[in-house]
């Protein structure tokens, strides 16, 4: 059994013996069996000396026993790192920012504590999977969706406290804006409402986002500053139809009015579900249908020639690769655009959205999919199944060996920088980023690359960096992702999350006035965890005691 | 998901994913899979290799895809009480289950390749478990 740095021995059997007491011996693990599921399955340093590892874990079920491990923790200034299941997977997954830490396990704080059909909305504990919401919902007849991330094994609320992001309407794919409402024990062990739900008694909890008073609920966002033991958030209703549709155009520079005029569409909510660009030309899917392309029931065509001009082009153009999409009628970019609503208000819309994009020469539109709602269940695997609301593995086997991925890895680092909506950031970002990755080595961007929709006002990549069995090539590839990411940063591009082993390097592209958002982290983190026992490190945010250590 | 009692091959090949059935399983993973093993769990890509053969044992056939098996069968399952299970997948469908198992304590047994197939024989067990000899 390892014991956290800076603990004596004596002190950590004290603290297990009390964590012991708080949950039962059953639910703290200390085996090296035990421990070694807490290890980050990606983590691009496995088996090296400077893996993050757990030293031991606490499985708490209520909220009490949650503060009662905190009061422990700073009694013997352990270091503990709450996890809500702990499924990240490229994103650090369950192991500890900061190495020898005690998980604190969520798992059990599975309860799904009210379900409110009339306002649309359910309050969670950190252990509720989005499968469990899923499951409750539809048990349960309820007529609300979820909105999940794909896959969707993880946690609700630790998706939305990691800032993650799903695939329906605008307003519920941003998991973190579409809380309502948080209950947090702070790291002194005192617990926390935020929002309405800071007065007694009130039944506007998950009704009204900020209450009075300074909005809180930020900063305990991908931060170290508590732990969050219940949340609310605003669920779909059940919409009465899908539309999805295309939007083609045949020329490189078209990319520019077709992202502007999709920022309108989309902003004024006549497109008001997840719009997704693609290239038929370059052969680059759509995000949401990665799948489909993957299993085989979904292709670009590319022909002999056209792969000849694609291996010429410079950062997916040559005149001649645009005479040739033009000569055969290939698209050079395709947006698929999704509405959701009543058949009358999405064929109304549909027919708004042709309005505006034909403002581009050459524009063509197409309905791919067209549904009365619900689908029928047995049938939902022909579609993407996030986009209705449903959680799915099949993710899981773009990491299937297959002719679009004929060396899978052992797992990957998303590097997921955020850049601006417009097709002019599009191209610059390919640019330099392209010009970057060759020049470290890195196998990102090596042909032209599609930024996904995620968010309504900017762009994020979000491209695998593969991690591999040999520790030179997870040495040589992480040492090029933190150049990437300098890189990103000296252009204004800045990652909207990351794992521990990057969060450093991310944080410290955050720079404005010497690192003046970093200082009041640190300041907050002086404040509110003054014994520096909680998560140590995460987004860089170290404990005073530990700060020069880290850096 | 379906229960069936009894299933040919044609419907057992083309039936849909968490098709449960009893029966019809195999000299190959009987040779290999835990003892103990309450389900086996078996990609329809590999069936043709298996031979036919009375199986007391509960087998769920998957087309590659686990999210109806762990939704349906495996977590309720996982979270009534630990058992083993083997399985004969691809390997994206057993690091999946493999991650999902572990939020439920139960933990990768025995993992081996079977030579000439993209395939891997494995064993999931609750932690504790003994491994074979």
């Amino acid at each position: 059994m390892r014991t956290p740095p800076g603990v004596s021995p004596s002190d950590f059997a004290a603290a297990l013996a009390a964590f012991t007491q708080i949950v039962g011996a059953e639910w703290v693990f200390t085996s090296d069996e035990d421990v070694a599921l807490y290890r980050d399955a990606y983590s691009p340093l496995a088996g090296q000396p400077e893996e993050r590892l757990a030293s031991a874990a606490v499985a708490p079920e209520t909220t009490q026993q949650v503060q009662a491990i905190v009061r422990v923790a700073n009694q013997y200034r352990i270091p503990i790192y709450p996890i809500s299941t702990g499924k990240n997977l490229g994103y650090g997954g369950s192991a500890p920012a900061y190495s020898g830490s005690v998980v604190v396990d969520l798992k059990r704080m599975n309860r799904i504590l009210e379900v409110d059909e009339a306002n649309m909305s359910v309050l969670v504990e950190p252990g509720v999977s989005y499968f469990d919401l899923y499951n409750h919902l539809r048990k349960t007849g309820s007529k609300l969706w979820i909105d999940c991330p794909d896959p969707g094994w993880g946690s609700v609320v630790g998706n939305a406290v990691d800032r993650g992001g799903g695939y329906t309407m605008a307003n519920y794919r941003n998991h973190f804006d579409s809380h309502c409402g948080m209950e947090i024990v702070l790291p002194n062990g005192e617990l926390l409402r935020t929002g309405m739900g800071a007065i007694p008694g009130a039944r506007t909890w998950q009704q009204y986002k900020s209450g009075c008073g300074p909005w809180v609920d930020g900063i305990f966002s991908q931060s170290n500053l508590g732990i969050v033991t219940k949340m609310g958030f605003w669920l779909m209703p059940e919409p009465e139809a899908y539309l999805r549709c295309t939007v083609s155009v045949p020329r490189y520079k078209d990319l520019i009015p077709l992202v502007d005029i999709l920022n309108h569409v989309e902003n004024a909510r006549i497109v008001n579900g997840f719009p997704d660009l693609a290239s038929p030309l370059l052969g680059y899917p759509p995000t949401g249908q990665v799948q489909l392309f993957i299993e085989g029931t979904s292709a670009y065509a590319t022909t002999a020639q056209q792969k000849a001009l694609l291996a010429q082009a410079d950062q997916g153009y040559s005149p001649e690769l645009e005479a040739y999409a033009l000569a055969n009628k290939i698209p050079y970019w395709e947006l698929w655009v999704t509405f959701y609503g009543p058949m009358e208000v999405v064929e109304a819309q549909w027919k708004a959205t042709q309005r505006h994009f034909s403002q581009i020469p050459g524009a063509t539109y197409k309905i791919v999919d067209q549904l009365k709602l619900p689908v029928d269940p047995a049938k939902i695997s022909d579609y993407h199944e996030p986009e209705f609301g449903v959680p799915s593995l099949r993710a899981f086997s773009i990491g299937a060996r297959t002719p679009y991925n004929p060396t899978p890895s052992k797992g990957h680092m998303w590097f997921s920088p955020i850049i601006p909506r417009t097709g002019e950031a599009i191209f610059e970002a390919n640019r330099v980023f392209s010009a970057a990755a060759k020049d470290l080595g890195m196998p990102l961007f090596q042909t032209f690359s599609m930024p996904a929709c995620f968010w309504e006002r900017s762009f994020i990549f979000i491209l695998a960096t593969p991690v591999t069995t040999d520790a030179a090539t997870n040495r040589k590839y992480l040492a090029g992702f933190k150049k990437l990411i300098e890189i990103g940063g000296q252009h204004g591009w800045g990652e909207y999350r990351t794992a521990p082993v990057f969060q450093e390097s991310v944080m410290d592209v955050y720079s404005f006035n010497n690192h003046a958002l970093h200082r009041l982290h640190e300041t907050l983190k002086d404040a509110i965890d003054p014994n520096g026992i909680l998560s140590a490190g995460r987004y860089n945010i170290w404990p005073r005691h530990l700060r020069k250590k880290a850096q | 998901m379906a229960g069936i009692a009894t299933v040919d091959r044609r419907v057992f090949v083309s039936g849909c994913a968490g098709l449960l059935v009893a029966g019809a399983l195999p000299a190959l993973a009987a040779a290999t899979d835990h003892p103990e093993a309450e389900w086996l769990v078996v990609d329809r890509r590999f069936l043709s290799l298996l031979p036919r053969q009375p199986l007391a044992r509960r087998t769920l056939a998957i087309d590659g895809d686990v999210t109806a098996l762990w939704r349906d069968t495996l977590q309720p399952l996982w979270r009534e009480r630990g058992a083993v299970i083997a399985g004969i997948t691809r390997e994206p469908a057993l690091f999946c289950l493999e991650h999902l198992a572990q939020g439920l304590r139960h933990h990768l047994l025995r993992r081996e390749a079977l030579a000439g197939t993209d395939a891997v024989r494995w064993t999931l067990a609750p932690v504790g478990t003994r491994g074979l000899a």
